[in-house]
């Protein structure tokens, strides 16, 4: 029997999806040029989340204070200043952020003085953040790092014709696919030009770049939740829904062959759809919200799939028996591979966690992913297409 | 952490110049939670749980099974979390949510555990949970037995209070029984379920078999709670991967379970003192087919001798690994520029000692828990003519052009006598132009240098 998981009953997940602050606060700015991201806590908190550097396919530069139990006495600040200076010394990065484990952030110190310290001294930016699970997890911490160096850099929405997505991160699986599919997509289609935004190598540092009078959409790791129009260009459909939206959001208007654009790949699908409707192929989807539901609603609504659908967190927007046929929220691993194994699906889409060979047709799609040296575009028209190829051996038997 | 660089001989000679350092740019060591999870989570019979926060179950997972899942026969295993909110933090209120427990018990069964071992986050720690009460009302719960290693994320600066505590919750509770002796040895440190001839347990399984040296158990890698009982009937201990050397092992070695092999056997030199401390201990003479089985190998590592001999190489590693790795490096007569050792341990200054001392060990500069800061310094300031280091340690070295050799992520034995040709072929093939890095995860691994008798 299949539940809705809700946020409270997700504590009760076995195991579940999503990881602390610190994890989310690191997909966003991993790889980040400028921004040097530092451990305030245990070196445990820093050695295990290195990953995020991985997923972003950069150098693991992940610095910690290492504190131990005798700091939890004595206190940690002393500690954490001699470290910021240290990190100034060694890596002038243009903004410290210090992130702050559940160890330190229990103790409650005054850490906001040590980046007041730092500041005077560099006349650089340091930002500090409570990346404890106390605080809240993954999903929890991204918009309150993008609102604090928002503030701090003075990044305001724009009125130029760039586009920046906020949110799509490095660490986003297929990012370095999927960044030219999404650029492709909205430059062909949309009176304006896609600019990276700053959680993926924007020119925010340089005084007169594109990024500062772009228009500003949130998406993947900022995606508000506010319905299926805003979540990824995944699908045909999907994909002109997310132009629309973002049209109407930024105030830019579509291209006058937008739409033909449009009709042409829809023409291009409906054979692959029509093959693949009322064959109720089974298929499960791990993912991250933007990119998760935009996928479960092609799979279910335009090529006739059953889905099982499993998200880092619910949208209270999107019903999810519009979208799919069992929904869990912030439910993975082991627990979630037992769950699809019950579905019966012949198709997963998510991370390495799930991917279980003799089993399933496994298609990488959320981070963590590993082994996979190529990574498919998920978004916009051609990925559509492509998507929908490679259901047909299993639709088909 | 504890820093230093400088000499090899002051920093074995002066422990006073270590010091203690604020800032560390750490890319390898892995904290004292992973240590004492991977020895429990790839047992057979334990169904390991998280307390507390899901951040740590989410990382340590991922760093155990993306590594082990397919080169090590790990498969995927559950880490299930007992989470507690804020709230309950504050409160102190840690009932059992019933749902999650009978999911839990539905789990347990499955994996047919016999023990559920409890890993507490450091926000149950310093709330002054009841660790022991926590523990008791699952057991009550759930109708199998619960226990938890006595260690948090902030215990220490590196995995050895994770060893340690993992090794105690192991073996204390077994300590007041009395076993009879027999004549057989335990490898201690291989945290893998494989058992495979061309990894370093099959490796070492396989030296032993050939000179009729019973092996008992392998502590704790693939192995059941029964074969920790067992284990206690052998008549010595031998590591596999010396970072497990600990306490535990000491108090084992009074209890007649001696301490023999305590450096893994890396090398030609190591490897023969390895097997012959085994012997020794076991009082077996195993001469003969000792010298057999070197004669074997020794042709081709002469012939990559000829080539590596006076090549400037940098090499880092754990307390045990770096320690085997200079024991090659120095059987290959190569010139040791920089060596570095991720984190100590308390044994880290004898085992330098010994290889001063006993082999003739030269290093140019010896760091102490390097960081990716030290690694450019030393990129920048020497010439090496090939790189063995940690995985991550190759960002360094495609911005440099070295040559370079993993040795945290590869599945093909390094120990052994096969262990010390496959270091050689793999230095030579990396000095060639061969790439060893695929991708992020995973290791473009070679064949393993195998001579069979007969």
């Amino acid at each position: 029997m299949f539940t809705e998981l809700t946020k409270e009953a997700g504590l009760a997940a076995l195991e579940p999806m999503c990881g602390c602050g610190l994890l989310g606060a690191l997909k966003c700015i991993a790889g980040v040029e400028g921004i040097l991201p530092m451990i305030h806590g245990p070196v445990s908190c820093s050695s295990g989340h290195r990953l995020a550097m991985l997923y972003a396919g950069v150098e693991p530069l992940l610095p910690t204070t290492c504190v131990e139990q005798s700091q939890m006495v004595l206190g940690s600040c002393e500690r954490l200043e001699q470290a910021m200076r240290a990190a100034w010394e060694k890596y002038h990065p243009e903004i410290l952020l210090v992130l702050l484990s559940c160890a330190v952030a229990m103790m409650g110190e005054d850490y906001q003085s040590c980046v007041r310290a730092y500041c005077q001294d560099t006349g650089k930016l340091a930002l500090v953040l409570d990346g404890s699970a106390l605080a809240g997890d993954e999903v929890d911490i991204c918009p309150k790092l993008y609102a604090a160096l928002c503030e701090a850099l003075g990044v305001q929405n724009g009125t130029g014709s760039n586009i920046a997505l906020e949110g799509f991160a490095k660490t986003d699986y297929a990012f370095q696919k999927n960044l030219p599919a999404l650029e492709r997509l909205i430059n062909d289609s949309l009176q304006g030009c896609m600019t990276p935004g700053l959680f993926a190598d924007s020119d925010v540092f340089s005084a007169d770049g594109a990024y500062a009078g772009a228009r500003k959409v949130y998406a993947s790791l900022l995606w508000k939740r506010d319905g299926l129009d805003s979540a990824a260009p995944i699908g045909v459909r999907g994909s002109w829904r997310y132009l629309n939206y973002i049209s109407r959001e930024t105030g830019l208007p579509l291209r006058s062959e937008a739409e033909r654009i449009y009709r042409e790949y829809e023409e291009a699908l409906e054979p692959i759809a029509a093959e693949l409707r009322g064959r109720g192929l089974s298929v499960a989807v791990e993912g991250a919200g933007w990119y998760a539901y935009a996928l479960a609603d092609y799979l279910k609504n335009d090529l006739g799939c059953r889905v099982l659908l499993s998200v880092d967190r619910e949208s209270g927007r999107i019903p999810w028996r519009k979208i799919c046929d069992a929904f869990y929220e912030d439910t993975g691993r082991f627990e979630l591979v037992e769950l699809i194994q019950e579905f019966g699906a012949k198709i997963v889409f998510g991370s390495s966690n799930v991917q279980m060979d003799a089993q399933w047709r496994y298609i990488p799609f959320y981070q963590p992913v590993w082994r996979v040296v190529e990574p498919m575009a998920l978004l916009g028209y051609e990925a559509a297409i492509q998507l929908a190829k490679q259901l047909l051996p299993e639709a088909i038997g | 952490m504890r820093k230093y660089i400088g000499s090899l001989e002051d920093f074995v000679a002066q422990p006073e110049l270590e010091y203690d350092e604020t800032f560390w740019a750490d890319y390898q060591v892995l904290g004292p939670m992973f240590s004492a999870l991977r020895l429990f989570m790839t047992m057979e019979d334990v169904l390991p749980v998280i307390v507390g926060a899901k951040g740590c179950a989410y990382h340590l997972n991922f760093t155990i099974v993306a590594w082990g899942e397919i080169d090590f026969d790990l498969g995927k295993r559950p880490l299930p979390v007992l989470q507690f909110s804020q709230s309950q933090i504050i409160t102190g209120s840690f009932e059992l949510s019933e749902g999650w427990v009978n999911r839990l018990k539905v789990l347990a069964k499955r994996r047919g555990a016999k023990r559920i071992m409890l890993f507490f986050t450091d926000a149950m720690a310093l709330c002054g949970a009841n660790l022991d009460g926590i523990a008791a009302s699952l057991e009550k719960m759930c109708g199998i037995e619960t226990s938890y290693v006595n260690v948090f994320a902030m215990s220490g600066t590196n995995q050895w209070q994770g060893y340690k505590a993992a090794l105690e919750a192991m073996y204390l509770p077994l300590l007041d029984k009395s076993f009879k002796r027999e004549k057989s040895v335990n490898l201690v440190g291989w945290m893998w379920p494989s058992r495979k001839r061309n990894q370093e347990i099959g490796c070492c399984i396989s030296m032993l078999n050939e000179l009729g040296i019973p092996v008992n158990a392998v502590i704790s890698g693939g192995s059941q709670l029964s074969d920790i009982e067992k284990s206690l009937h052998a008549s010595a201990n031998a590591v596999v991967c010396s970072s497990l050397m600990g306490e535990m092992l000491d108090i084992l070695d009074k209890r007649g379970i001696r301490l023999a092999g305590n450096r893994a056997p890396y090398g030609f030199s190591g490897t023969v003192e390895w097997l012959e401390n085994i012997a020794e201990a076991l009082d077996m003479d195993i001469h003969e087919g000792l010298e057999a089985m070197r004669a074997r190998y020794l042709p081709k590592f002469l012939e990559n001798k000829a080539r590596l001999k006076g090549k400037k190489v940098f090499v880092s590693g754990g307390p045990g690994r770096v320690i085997g790795l200079l024991h090659a490096l120095n059987d290959y007569e190569m010139d040791i520029q920089v060596a570095c050792m991720f984190w100590p341990h308390a044994w880290s200054r004898e085992d330098l000692k010994h290889l001063l001392q006993e082999h003739g060990l030269k290093v140019g500069t010896f760091i102490l828990s390097p960081g990716l800061d030290d690694l450019e310094w030393a990129a920048q300031n020497f010439q090496f003519d090939v790189w063995m280091g940690g995985y991550q340690e190759q960002h360094t070295c495609k911005r440099y052009n070295i040559p370079f050799v993993p040795i945290t992520v590869y599945t093909v034995t390094h120990v052994g006598f096969e262990g010390a040709v496959n270091l050689g072929n793999k230095m030579l093939m990396a000095m060639d132009g061969h790439s060893f890095v695929e991708n992020s995860f995973t290791a473009n691994e070679i064949e393993g240098y195998t001579c069979s008798p007969n």
